[in-house]
């Protein structure tokens, strides 16, 4: 094995970092793409008003019954 | 080990000769060269010898070493010429009988007479020339050819290496063999397995005398210093040859075993019949076409040897009317080895010979513990000579070659046969900067194409082992991850069926809920376990009744189902699932806007919070990551495959 990896010292080291950033983003939470930074809203607001759009998720959620 | 066990008196001159062993035949005597047969109280002079040529060797008469755990004494030295220079065999006796050991071009074959094994008759040797008495090379196969196989008894698998003929130049001390000078000998060399060998001598009349043995190392005799002589071909003396052709000076590093020579000054080439002859053109003045890119005469250190370049061949197969050339350097070691330095499409390779023991026309042959293919074969013929040889070279001298290449450890088994005549080489791949370190002043040409051994690389199998090693960490690392994710349900809810029209938002808050782990994500999961035949769009908020912060998030549940020529279907989902992250810890609540889209739907819904929940998508995006680079390796791998066997047939 140790032949292998002298033979492909850059794949292994490729697969590696491939494996820490693994590590790093299963173990920080982090979920792919969106925003990450959440928005400060006021309280009275957000009883008031949806933040978001409504057209958005029809389009990322298409209707298929129409 | 010097032992006398008679004093006899020489049957020319009367000087006493003494006799070392019971079974001596023949023997010389050393004061007048007498050759003497050796009767019961006496010896009986039957003629003179000359002294033997000196060649270098590791033995002389009375020399002492040990075989295989028997001592032996070197009693007799036999020059023979087999009409490609002198060489030397010793008789060395033992206690349980004579040995004989055959010096030639560095090897050392040692060999001792058996008995009890039949061997084929001497029907089956070629037909000797009436006037020099050399063999025929024979046509059909009806008689013997290098390359043949011997049955010698059962089980037995041998090869004819060679058959030839040769002459008794002269000898000195004693013989277990009657002989004179002059003897023509007639031999049948075979080789089998890693090293063995064994000649079946037709000399004498009658069934063939066979003598079996192996090729040995010089340690393997043991051989006494205090009675071997001093062994070191470094030491070999060159010498000056005027060519007769152009008065040119040639200088022969090799002036020991030289046979050819090719002059560097007008082409011409010169011979001669033995070391003890002098040399005679054999062809005038020709113009060299090629020329060596690394000057005779150089010295270079390569694989731990010193070697120097005594001649330069160029050679070629011509295969549907293109012809193939390549060139080849004769280079002799400090111990007196030869090897060759072979260029083609400025790849190198360096060569030694090996026991020719696999010549079957199989298509894979096992030589040096390497399984090869065949690459090439062909009728090569000798376009150049320029340097020395020890073999009379001739141009337009033609053998059959076959290559075998072992691509992975970069070897390749190269078979030369001619009727009476077969060797092998084992080559190694050598870089041209390898070349170049070790003969600076060397002009390498440029390197053409893929080698046939020249190491690929690019390592698809290595790839593939790292790859798997890449694989096996990346998904231990996947479980340690979700075993250690704390996957936490942190709430449940359930929000009742509000009646509801098309583009109409109703909006629910969630019980506060508290999320221990600090910086991990959150999976959102919003179910509508009644929804048939509708659209539920959520509008989400992620609330942290701490700081106020808010992350919103958006999913949909849709579902339809009905009954179409008789067959039940259903299309969509009645779960919507988001992943927010990473979030810190802290009390939290839900606010969830749902909306239908084209028609009224008011059904009950649940919603559901894990915390720190594992992701197989970072796992599926490494392997995604690490899994083209070996494909890649093995189409790269390929194609110089492919461009490497193109040039074979």
């Amino acid at each position: 094995m140790f032949r292998a990896i002298k033979r492909s010292p850059r794949y292994f080291g490729f697969g590696a970092v491939v494996i820490v950033l693994f590590l790093v983003l299963q173990t920080s939470g982090r979920a792919s793409g969106g925003k990450t930074r959440p928005e400060r809203i006021d309280t009275k607001q957000i009883r008031s008003a949806s933040p978001g759009s409504w057209t958005y998720v029809y389009w990322a959620y298409g209707s298929r019954g129409k | 080990m010097k032992v006398t066990v008679a004093v006899l008196s020489c049957g020319n001159c009367g000087a006493d000769v003494p006799i070392s062993s019971p079974g001596t035949v023949t023997v010389t005597c050393s004061h007048c060269g007498s050759l003497c047969l050796r009767k019961d109280v006496d010896l009986e002079a039957i003629g003179q010898v000359a002294l033997p040529t000196p060649l270098l060797s590791r033995f002389e008469l009375g020399s002492e070493g040990r075989f295989e755990d028997r001592p032996f004494v070197v009693r007799g030295q036999i020059q023979l010429d087999h009409g490609t220079g002198l060489w030397n065999e010793w008789v060395a006796e033992t206690d349980e009988g004579w040995l004989w050991i055959a010096e030639a071009q560095g090897e050392l074959h040692v060999y001792e007479e058996v008995t009890g094994v039949r061997a084929p008759g001497r029907e089956n040797l070629p037909d000797a020339d009436p006037d020099s008495g050399a063999f025929i090379p024979p046509r059909g196969n009806e008689r013997w050819a290098a390359g043949d196989r011997v049955d010698l008894g059962p089980g037995d698998d041998w090869t004819i290496r060679e058959i030839g003929r040769g002459t008794v130049v002269t000898f000195r001390g004693e013989l277990p063999v009657r002989m004179k000078p002059g003897d023509r000998t007639t031999y049948v060399d075979l080789v089998r397995g890693a090293g063995e060998v064994a000649t079946l001598d037709f000399t004498r009349p009658g069934d063939a005398e066979v003598l079996l043995g192996r090729f040995v190392g010089t340690d393997e005799l043991h051989l006494d210093p205090g009675t071997a002589p001093d062994y070191e071909p470094a030491r070999i003396r060159s010498e000056e040859v005027r060519c007769p052709n152009c008065g040119g000076t040639i200088e022969v590093q090799d002036a020991e075993r030289a046979i050819s020579l090719g002059c560097q000054h007008c082409g011409s080439l010169l011979q001669r019949e033995n070391q003890a002859a002098a040399y005679a053109a054999v062809r005038g003045e020709e113009r060299m076409k090629a020329r060596p890119s690394i000057p005779i005469g150089a010295v270079g250190d390569m694989g731990g040897e010193e070697l120097t370049v005594l001649g330069f061949l160029e050679r070629s197969v011509t295969s549907d009317g293109i012809r193939y050339p390549w060139r080849e350097y004769l280079t002799r070691s400090a111990e007196g080895r030869y090897r060759w330095l072979i260029e083609s499409d400025g790849h190198w390779t360096l060569a030694h010979p090996v026991p020719a023991t696999k010549l079957r026309k199989g298509k894979k042959v096992d030589v040096g513990g390497g399984r090869t293919r065949s690459f090439s074969s062909g009728e090569a013929v000798v376009d150049e000579v320029l340097g020395e040889f020890y073999w009379k070279v001739r141009v337009g001298e033609r053998v059959h070659t076959r290559d075998f290449v072992d691509t992975a450890l970069g070897r390749m088994a190269s078979f030369e046969s001619s009727p009476l005549e077969a060797s092998a080489s084992l080559a190694r791949h050598v870089e041209p900067g390898e070349v170049e370190d070790a003969f600076p002043t060397a002009k390498l040409p440029r390197r053409v194409g893929v080698g046939p051994v020249q190491p690929n690389p690019h390592s698809p199998r290595s790839t593939w082992k790292v790859f798997a090693l890449l694989f096996v960490l990346l998904t231990g690392s996947c479980v340690a991850t979700r075993v250690g994710a704390a996957n936490e349900v942190v709430h449940q809810s359930s929000f009742d069926a509000v009646a509801s029209a098309p583009d109409t938002e109703e909006v629910d808050f969630s019980e506060p809920f508290e999320i221990r782990a600090d910086g991990k994500n959150v999976r959102i999961t919003l179910r509508a376990p009644t929804l048939d035949g509708g659209y539920l769009a959520f509008l989400g908020a992620l609330i942290n009744e701490d700081t106020g912060e808010v992350r919103d998030f958006q999913s949909a549940a849709q579902y339809y189902s009905g009954v179409s020529g008789g067959e039940r279907w259903s299309e969509g989902n009645r779960r919507g699932r988001v992943l927010i992250g990473p979030i810190p810890s802290g009390r939290y609540r839900l606010r969830i806007a749902t909306r239908p889209y084209d028609r009224a739907v008011s059904v009950p819904y649940q919603v559901e919070v894990k915390s720190d929940v594992p992701r197989s998508l970072w796992f599926v995006l490494a392997l995604i990551a690490l899994l083209p680079f070996p494909f890649i390796v093995a189409a790269r791998a390929g194609a110089f495959e492919a461009r490497r066997w193109a040039n074979s047939d």
